[in-house]
């Protein structure tokens, strides 16, 4: 495989898992414009464990990881209480307070940025990246994962039947938070130099944006958003420029047209259907209705 | 019979200064059938939304057989028996109708372990089974993968029922389950609740047709303006004043 | 030193005011948390730079030139998003006013470069010297201009058929409606107007710090949210206060603590703010949050 296709796999892979950090909240209804700041999180305390304490890699990202978990745990719950637009702006202002912070301290490199010691190979990243798929794949097809659509549709309803409106936003926003952290620390271990100004505003609104833009209804909307996102410049062969120019005009016209995204219940419905019809007619029994 | 399933005692509320549900008491026996009535705005569903935990009592007490719910979160409610369905249907409208009704098992499900069951994998698991009999009892299990919102009025309202059913209630909260549904909709629906007391549910509904409330309930509460104003067998509050009063204008008790 | 910084801060609120009172004005009647507005700040001042240093146009005419263009992209920005968002999921608005913040920023990216650039400012050394204290000129003018024109507003909002409907429309949209204010165009000029503002607080930041850049939208984005936050949602004359807050605690942060530390503290203040007192100072007016 050539260099050029493995380094648009890794950005695939992180945007991918940075994707579904921003998915989950999004799936209980919440948005959170923060995302950066969690990649950062995981991305610092990564590669400052791998720095200063030589752990091996697995632990390194594990820390990033969790530590950006624990913040989205602590976080969680207050912020949780704020409520719509309150919370996206809380977020917001989270983002860039764990920016500005960053770029003060002088421990971790300040504004010159931080060098990386342990690289981590594209392989792991892309690795890492399908198991974390797998398994927000697998959460969204539990009762957790019913609760946070439910609680997302209608949280009084939920409510009433016995989901946790509170508990299941909080969990979703940790998860995500996580998941944050985790793209943040493969993106330290794989290009071996992290700077905090990178991790701005801008960051957390296009994840948020190509996440929006797939769809928040199903679970692999998130992933066609990253795909969308990481692979325009290459179908059409622009500048860097030109394509976050079309990538905001997809996303202003996807909003008109199609606001729950461009994969939505109904396409998934109706590829099912297909595949049923398809199967009755090469004469293979169809599965127990869903 | 003769044992208090639902006891509300005293019950006010106010918002701001504005007295919405004015010393209320109601206590509903076990396997009863009772009808609420009231003109418009009489306080009918926040006496629900009361009752259900969506909004907590300024003044009084809601017991549920021997467990004081009033100071419960209201997501806990549904642990003790209480289920309810909306005036203004309240499903999921994205997800499946299937999906919807296996919302009102949520509490059923082991609280850890439970969460991380990957129940909507596959069609063979007891979860999806209960809920698709439940469906299936209706006759509306072939709607099981389609998205509600694109489903026809009648049968969303029918899929609110099954939902509030699988949540296996001991009391049923039915806020206006005929209204919009022509004649031969609103038989199926009699019967079905019909059906459902036998089974042991007590139900509390929430109606303006009189006609269905007479064939179906031996007993009607009538609010106006925040208080009860009735309560007894229908032919007896038929014939009082007070409820005719309330009704002014409008078809009375007495004329059916 | 510490009365020339809180003086230093009044001139930096000035700005944070006007993007404030934008963003403030467009919550406040439509609910609408609208994020083009960062981006039509920048718009106001390259656009400006553009016709004078790349056109070689007129210093006043290149400068109302950069004011227009921000009301008229505000126009656009109304046509594809609010006009056609109103009724769906409330974040879809928002998101789509951020498409046009990354689309407007890259425009002039694709057309300007995206280096900083020096904008030309006639008066530049200007300044009065009083009882110690250093005023620059320019800065004086642009608070002058901003209190000045936030009157005019609260006089169009108080007096005239336009602010009845835009009051009208932020207490209830369908009732508006039925008492027929013509949402359609009343709409259109809340855009406007609040596109004018940030516009013009492009310019001003232009002309006083004598530099623009595609990206000066995005430093100023949060502090005009955290002036809206400060002073209440929906509340004019809160944004006021709170831009004015917000350019002092930013001029003490940096004499006192570097340049760096301030927008720690600013950020750490808005986070506060939103968890503990979400509605500001003064409380926020008719906002209508999620719909229950």
């Amino acid at each position: 495989m050539s260099g050029y296709v493995e380094g648009l796999l890794v950005i695939l892979a992180i945007n991918v898992i940075a994707a579904y950090g921003a998915f989950l909240p999004l799936a209980a209804g919440q948005l959170n414009l923060g995302i950066a700041g969690f990649m950062a999180i995981g991305a610092y305390v990564a590669a400052y464990l791998s720095n200063e304490f030589a752990w091996p890699l697995a632990l390194t990202i594990l820390g990033g990881t969790t530590a950006a978990g624990l913040v989205g745990v602590l976080l969680g719950y207050p912020l949780l209480r704020t409520k719509g637009i309150y919370l996206v702006l809380a977020t917001l202002a989270f983002g860039e307070l764990v920016r500005s912070g960053l770029l003060n301290l002088e421990v971790v490199g300040a504004a010159a940025g931080y060098p990386v010691g342990r690289h981590a190979e594209f392989e792991i990243v892309c690795a890492v990246a399908i198991a974390a798929t797998l398994i927000v794949v697998w959460l969204y097809h539990t009762r957790f994962g019913l609760g946070m659509m439910a609680t997302r549709e209608d949280e009084i309803a939920a409510d009433q039947f016995g989901v946790d409106v509170r508990r299941v936003r909080a969990v979703a926003f940790a998860l995500g938070a996580a998941m944050g952290g985790l793209a943040g620390a493969l993106y330290a271990h794989h290009y071996s130099y992290i700077e905090a100004q990178k991790f701005n505003v801008v960051l957390s609104v296009y994840v948020a944006m190509y996440v929006l833009l797939g769809g928040v209804q199903t679970v692999i909307g998130p992933l066609f958003g990253a795909l969308f996102f990481t692979m325009m410049p290459e179908l059409f062969r622009i500048g860097d420029t030109w394509r976050f120019v079309i990538f905001a005009a997809a996303v202003i016209l996807t909003m008109i047209w199609r606001p729950e995204g461009l994969i939505d219940r109904t396409l998934i419905d109706r590829l099912k259907a297909w595949r049923g019809s398809a199967a009755t007619a090469l004469g293979v029994a169809p599965s127990r209705p869903r | 019979m003769g044992e208090i399933l639902l006891d509300v005692r005293n019950v006010t509320k106010r918002f701001d200064g504005l007295t919405v549900i004015d010393d209320v008491s109601v206590a509903v026996d076990r396997g009863e059938k009772t009808a609420l009535l009231g003109p418009n705005g009489a306080g009918k569903t926040m006496l629900f939304n009361l009752i259900s935990g969506i909004y907590p009592v300024s003044e009084g007490s809601v017991r549920l057989g021997m467990t004081d719910i009033t100071s419960l979160p209201s997501s806990h409610r549904v642990r003790h028996g209480l289920a309810r369905t909306f005036q203004n249907i309240r499903l999921m409208g994205h997800l499946t109708a299937l999906e919807n009704v296996l919302v009102g098992q949520h509490h059923l499900a082991r609280p850890i372990f439970g969460a991380l069951d990957p129940l909507l994998f596959g069609a063979h698991n007891r979860w999806k089974r209960e809920a698709l009999d439940g469906l299936r009892a209706v006759g509306l299990d072939q709607y099981a993968g389609i998205a509600v919102r694109n489903l026809p009025f009648g049968i969303r309202k029918q899929i609110e029922l099954v939902r509030a059913m699988l949540a296996r209630p001991k009391l049923l909260l039915l806020d206006e389950p005929a209204a919009g549904l022509n004649p031969t909709e609103t038989l199926a629906l009699r019967n079905q609740l019909e059906a459902i007391a036998t089974t042991g549910v007590t139900l509390l509904v929430i109606e303006h047709d009189m006609q269905f409330v007479g064939d179906l309930c031996q007993r009607i509460i009538v609010l106006n303006f925040g208080r009860k104003i009735a309560d007894g067998s229908p032919d007896h509050v038929r014939t009082l004043p007070e409820v005719r009063e309330a009704y002014l204008g409008t078809d009375t008790p007495a004329d059916a | 030193m510490f009365a020339q910084q809180l003086v230093n801060g009044l001139m930096l609120g000035s700005i944070y005011v006007l993007v404030g009172v934008a963003f403030t004005m467009t919550i406040g009647v439509l609910n609408f948390l609208n994020f083009s507005i960062p981006a039509i700040f920048m718009l106001g001042g390259m656009v400006s730079w553009g016709f004078i240093a790349l056109a070689g146009l007129p210093w006043p005419v290149g400068i109302f030139l950069g004011f227009l263009c921000g009301g008229v992209a505000s126009l656009v920005v109304e046509r594809f998003t609010y006009r056609w968002l109103k009724t769906s999921h409330v974040d879809v608005p928002l998101i789509s006013s951020v498409g046009f913040l990354v689309l407007f920023e890259n425009l002039i990216i694709l057309h300007m470069g995206s280096s900083i650039q020096r904008f030309p400012t006639p008066f530049a050394d200007a300044n009065i010297r009083t009882m110690g204290i250093v005023v620059s000129i320019p800065q004086l003018c642009a608070l002058t201009i901003t209190i000045a024109l936030v009157i005019l507003l609260h006089g169009i909002l108080r007096r005239t058929h336009l602010g009845r409907s835009l009051r009208a429309i932020a207490e209830s949209p369908d009732t508006a409606v039925l008492l027929g204010i013509d949402v359609n165009r009343i709409v259109p000029a809340l855009f406007l107007i609040s596109g004018l503002f940030t516009a013009l607080g492009g310019i001003l930041f232009a002309v006083s710090y004598m530099q623009v850049s595609p990206f000066m939208g995005n430093e100023v984005a949060l502090k005009g949210v955290a002036a809206m936050i400060i002073g209440g949602m929906g509340n004019i004359w809160g944004a006021v206060l709170g831009g004015l807050v917000i350019g002092m605690i930013e001029a003490l942060s940096i004499s006192f603590f570097g340049g760096g530390m301030a927008e720690v503290i600013i950020y750490a203040a808005l986070m506060i703010f939103l968890l503990v007192k979400p509605t500001g100072l003064f409380g926020d007016r008719g906002i209508r949050m999620q719909r229950v």
